[in-house]
């Protein structure tokens, strides 16, 4: 664990420690931190999800309904990147799944080109690894905010197989970001 | 920092109320056990008698005791796991996870093996019909009490603590069916533990709907999650 890591472990730890007593002051300090912990999170791995400060409220939303359930005496990294992953990887799945999110926050003047999208954006750790098969179709639907129908047209497939591969491209990136646990 | 998550934050904040640590889950798990354990034998005894001499076997016959002791190992790490599931903490998910299935599946394995070697002389004196679908409906009480347990913590991976749950509830009125039943390993196997296999299969199903319902997202105002 790096300095910096080790710094924000101690303080969130005492923060959440007094936010279980009720000092607002200390829990406001956290729920701040917290927010640019976890968008950064999510800007590192995916690049600009169009549904990223969706992301960042529900987490804050279920670290404040579940912060009974962090044990000052452990390690509160792992409390709460659980909780960011889970979050995210939920509303990735969500999306496909045809609840709304947020508008695009690309305009199709930006993708409506010859390249890839994942070309065209610098994208975060974990859409890099990706297949460029998932990558495309993730940066298509959760980044550029295309309808699967439209995703698929521009991939040149049906649109249950862009349906299958978004799917699966969500499983693929849980899988990444399951793998970084032991980095926390 | 958008407008928005400003006014989150001060939402959660002005809803900030001390809370009572729920880190160890042993007061929840004592609960649990006492209220379905005490159920379930209730209503075991009330649906019909217990096989005769089968409490005097659990000390007449040693391997009638282990089976009925290690039953009871995984009821607890059953419902420890459905429990333990519900907290977020990755770094132990793996050996949240592999004690209560050893446990389970040793407990499994008795049987496996008694099907040659029984523990206890197999007849089927006290045989008492319907016993699978007895254990499966006496066990919906105990599966609701967990996930309503397990609501109140924060579980994130809803199937699994559900699937835990359900293996966990149905497992003790499956144990007490080797008081309340005929004694035969097949037997055993297929109605007494099935039942935990199926009320396992319930838990997953409602996992989602039963612990995830009360958060919705945040885009509206206000603190939408009680």
């Amino acid at each position: 664990m790096t300095d910096a890591f080790a710094d924000d472990e101690r303080r969130w730890s005492d923060l959440m420690a007094a936010a279980h007593r009720g000092d607002s002051r200390l829990y406001e300090q956290l729920l701040r931190e917290l927010a640019e912990a976890i968008e950064r999170y999510i800007r590192s791995r995916f690049g600009a999800l169009s549904f990223t400060e969706d992301c960042v409220q529900e987490c804050l939303l279920a670290i404040h309904a579940g912060r009974h359930t962090y044990d000052p005496r452990r390690a509160f990294r792992p409390w709460f990147f659980t909780i960011v992953r889970n979050k995210t990887v939920d509303l990735l799945r969500r999306s496909y799944a045809g609840e709304a999110v947020a508008p695009a926050v690309l305009s199709e003047a930006l993708v409506d080109t010859a390249e890839g999208p994942d070309e065209q954006f610098s994208a975060g750790d974990v859409l890099a690894q990706l297949q460029p098969k998932f990558r495309n179709a993730l940066t298509l639907t959760k980044i550029c905010g295309y309808t699967l129908a439209e995703a698929a047209e521009r991939s040149g497939i049906s649109e249950s197989a862009m349906k299958s591969r978004v799917s699966r491209a969500v499983r693929a990136a849980e899988l990444l970001l399951a793998e970084e646990r032991n980095l926390e | 920092m958008t407008e928005n998550r400003e006014d989150l934050i001060r939402d959660l904040v002005a809803d900030l109320r001390p809370v009572r640590r729920a880190g160890r889950i042993g007061t929840a798990l004592l609960v649990w056990l006492a209220l379905a354990v005490g159920y379930s034998v209730f209503v075991v005894l009330a649906t019909g008698p217990l096989r005769e001499g089968a409490l005097g076997n659990l000390v007449r016959e040693p391997a009638f005791g282990v089976e009925t002791l290690l039953a009871l190992l995984a009821i607890v790490a059953l419902a420890y796991a459905a429990l333990r599931t519900a907290i977020p903490d990755a770094a132990r998910r793996a050996r949240q996870l592999a004690l209560p299935v050893a446990i389970t599946a040793l407990w499994i394995a008795v049987y496996v093996i008694g099907l040659w070697y029984p523990a206890h002389p197999v007849s089927t004196l006290g045989a008492r019909p319907h016993c699978i679908w007895q254990a499966v409906l006496f066990s919906i009480p105990s599966l609701a009490l967990m996930l309503w347990l397990a609501r109140r913590l924060l579980p994130l991976r809803p199937r699994l603590t559900g699937l835990f749950a359900g293996a966990a509830a149905a497992a003790i009125p499956g144990a007490l069916m080797q008081f309340g039943c005929m004694y035969e390993p097949a037997h055993i196997l297929a109605y007494h533990i099935g039942p935990v296999v199926i009320v396992a299969a319930i838990g997953f199903a409602l996992g989602p709907i039963a612990l995830t319902a009360r958060r919705t997202v945040p885009r509206s105002r206000g603190i939408p999650m009680h």
